[in-house]
């Protein structure tokens, strides 16, 4: 995903280290966005 | 072909179980030529269909099951783990999340024969929240379908493997050398590939510490939340002030994120 972004020009582009649970595993702040619409799955 | 047909007939239906169970676990053992063979040994009357079949879909669906079990637990976590280890790391989890949410239960059918899905599938049908009746149905049938193609294959071509067997037998060893050479240097290259790639990453990232620093600290950076809608189920919260964006939509949306400030991008 990096590179597509650098390949739209967008230059300064890094990856975030140990992605979401990275950082959630660190106990830092999350933010639950209320307009979100979580899909249900493949049930 | 020759040893692997005579060794098929020894030690009959155990190995093929074992052997299925064992690729599908995850141990790189491919059994695609084994059914191939066992397809053409029953095409000799050496070994029963029924028998074949019914065993080789039965540890198929046995390894999913754990598959299953490990992706409920734990979620898309067994997932980034799979997709870790295997060759195309940058492009498995993606394409599985993106099959699993487009076709339901019915990717399981077709996932055997995809690589990379193959594998994965099982854990995040698992963490996408898919009943266990349901998982067991498809999956069955995915098994059964895959097994079916090879086993019918072989027992198709019964007589041209016999014929191949007998050449293998005639060039011997050289043949196996030949073999072994042609996949050796293609996982060296894919190696070198990935190698590159995940360098390329390591020198660029930006770890957990430095960004929460950069935030406290007012820094202008913007987040973008690239993880697919499936992840969401195990958890829907995102870093603050993130930009969300689903990964097929970087074509349309790239346009939304500033150029004049670094971006850090995150995904599971």
């Amino acid at each position: 995903m990096a590179l597509k972004l650098r390949a739209k020009g967008i230059k300064q582009v890094r990856p975030l280290a140990g992605g979401f649970f990275g950082w959630r595993d660190k106990g830092y702040p999350l933010y639950l966005d209320p307009a979100l619409e979580v899909p249900q799955g493949p049930r | 072909m020759h040893e692997l047909m005579d060794f098929l007939v020894a030690n009959g239906y155990l190995v093929l179980f074992l052997w299925v169970l064992g690729e599908q676990a995850g141990l790189p053992v491919p059994a695609a030529p084994l059914l191939l063979a066992a397809g053409a040994l029953i095409g000799m009357g050496k070994l029963s269909a029924a028998a074949v079949v019914l065993l080789s879909t039965l540890a198929a669906v046995a390894a999913d099951l754990l598959w299953f079990r490990l992706g409920r637990r734990r979620g898309a976590k067994v997932l980034n783990f799979l997709c870790k280890v295997s060759l195309e790391p940058d492009s498995c989890v993606r394409t599985t999340q993106s099959r699993i949410a487009k076709s339901g239960p019915r990717s399981l059918l077709l996932a055997k024969f995809i690589p990379g899905l193959s594998t994965a599938a099982p854990p995040l049908a698992g963490a996408g929240g898919m009943s266990l009746a349901r998982f067991l149905l498809f999956d069955f049938l995915g098994s059964l379908l895959w097994v079916g193609s090879f086993v019918l294959l072989g027992f198709a071509f019964s007589h041209q493997l016999e014929l191949l067997a007998a050449y293998s037998a005639r060039l011997g060893a050289w043949l196996l050398v030949l073999l072994l050479a042609a996949l050796a240097a293609f996982l060296w290259r894919k190696y070198g590939q990935r190698r590159r790639f995940v360098k390329d990453l390591a020198v660029a990232r930006i770890p957990a510490e430095e960004l929460k620093a950069r935030l406290e600290a007012g820094d202008a950076v913007t987040i973008v939340d690239l993880r697919h809608p499936l992840d969401w189920l195990t958890d829907p919260r995102t870093l603050p002030g993130a930009l969300r964006m689903k990964p097929d939509e970087i074509e349309e949306r790239h346009q939304e994120i500033p150029r004049d400030r670094e971006i850090i991008l995150y995904c599971t």
